[in-house]
């Protein structure tokens, strides 16, 4: 037999964190219905899968990893130590940069295959500066 | 060591320090992690990333909060804007599988005795979780991945402790109405 009236706070229930007024209205209900006791048994499930995932082991080698990929990195000066009016400065000029070869390609200029990849070292630079300002950013997204 | 130590030592780029310091705090960071990619190598890479980047950016760490409450918070933005780039990489491929994850759903429900193994139970429930609206999502796995405080936890997402509070209670509520559906197809 189905419940009409399952109660929203299993996992509460389960975990521990209800007042004590809401857990003895639980407990009543669970005492009379089977059909909940059965779903809160297996609720159990939710509580064993979550204990496997917090058991994960690091590597051995785990420090040695990250000088590792630390000395990998290119030495590229660090973006968040320029000021925001820089970084809006530079995207803005680079933008018109990218606008008037745009227009400069337009007229058809024949581009010649060394111009064409500084062309495209300039985009990739303008979307990591955004990339930056976009993670500096990104914890305001998570209170909004 | 106190946060203070730590962050001279980054400064002054020695060794000892950035090695404690990773020693200290990854296994928290892995907890994290894991709970949002549920893959160890992913979630190795992701810490190593986490300590990089405090590593290159301490010199403009203000120390408006503790160092822990800062790792935790790239920690939490290295795994969303994970979770968002493999969302745009594999979009098609996990339509596939959810189509054929609906398909399995629909067989199973005629066959009460049938019970998954716990690694299909496990996929299921990390289903569930990762379904949850984000803000939940990152307060419940603080909250039972880390163990940590509603406190700790509303300083981790710069929000009131009554929203984290209420922010948990929701996770857990709606992760119960995924899970019924589940069980009413006896799938966990
Ligand atoms: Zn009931």
């Amino acid at each position: 037999m189905q419940c009409k009236e399952i109660h929203n706070d299993y996992i509460g229930y389960l975990d521990g964190t209800l007042d004590a007024e809401t857990n003895s209205m639980i407990e009543e209900h669970l005492l009379s219905c089977n059909h909940c006791r059965d779903f809160v048994e297996r609720l159990k499930s939710l509580q064993v899968t979550i204990e496997r995932e917090k058991n994960i082991q690091t590597s051995e080698t785990f420090f040695e990893n990250i000088q590792d990929k630390l000395e990998h990195l290119p030495k590229s000066p660090d973006v968040k130590t320029y000021s925001l009016a820089f970084r809006i400065a530079a995207s803005v000029a680079l933008i018109m940069f990218g606008t008037w070869m745009g227009l400069w390609i337009g007229k058809g200029f024949h581009m010649n295959s060394s111009l064409s990849n500084d062309y495209k070292d300039e985009i990739y630079y303008l979307y990591d500066i955004q990339q930056g300002i976009v993670e500096n950013n990104m914890l305001s997204d998570l209170t909004e | 060591m106190t946060d203070l130590e730590y962050i001279e030592g980054l400064k002054k780029g020695d060794e000892t320090s950035f090695r404690n310091l990773v020693e200290e705090h990854q296994l928290k960071l892995l907890r994290l992690c894991n709970g949002f990619v549920h893959s160890r190598e992913d979630a190795l890479d992701l810490v190593q990333e986490v300590f990089i980047e405090v590593y290159r950016s301490i010199h403009s760490f203000r120390g408006d909060s503790g160092l822990s409450t800062w790792l935790y918070r790239v920690a939490v933005n290295k795994s969303l804007n994970f979770i968002r780039k493999q969302k745009r990489k594999t979009f098609s491929l996990s339509n596939n599988i959810d189509n054929a994850a609906k398909l399995d759903l629909r067989d199973e429900s005629g066959a009460p005795d049938v019970r998954m193994e716990q690694g299909q139970r496990d996929f299921l429930i990390q289903k569930a979780l990762d379904s949850l609206q984000e803000n939940q999502r990152i307060a419940f796995i603080l909250n039972k991945y880390d163990d940590l405080s509603y406190k700790e936890i509303s300083g981790i997402m710069d929000v009131s402790l009554s929203a984290v509070e209420s922010l948990i209670h929701r996770a857990k509520t709606n992760l119960q109405k995924k899970l019924y559906r589940f069980y009413k197809k006896n799938l966990i």
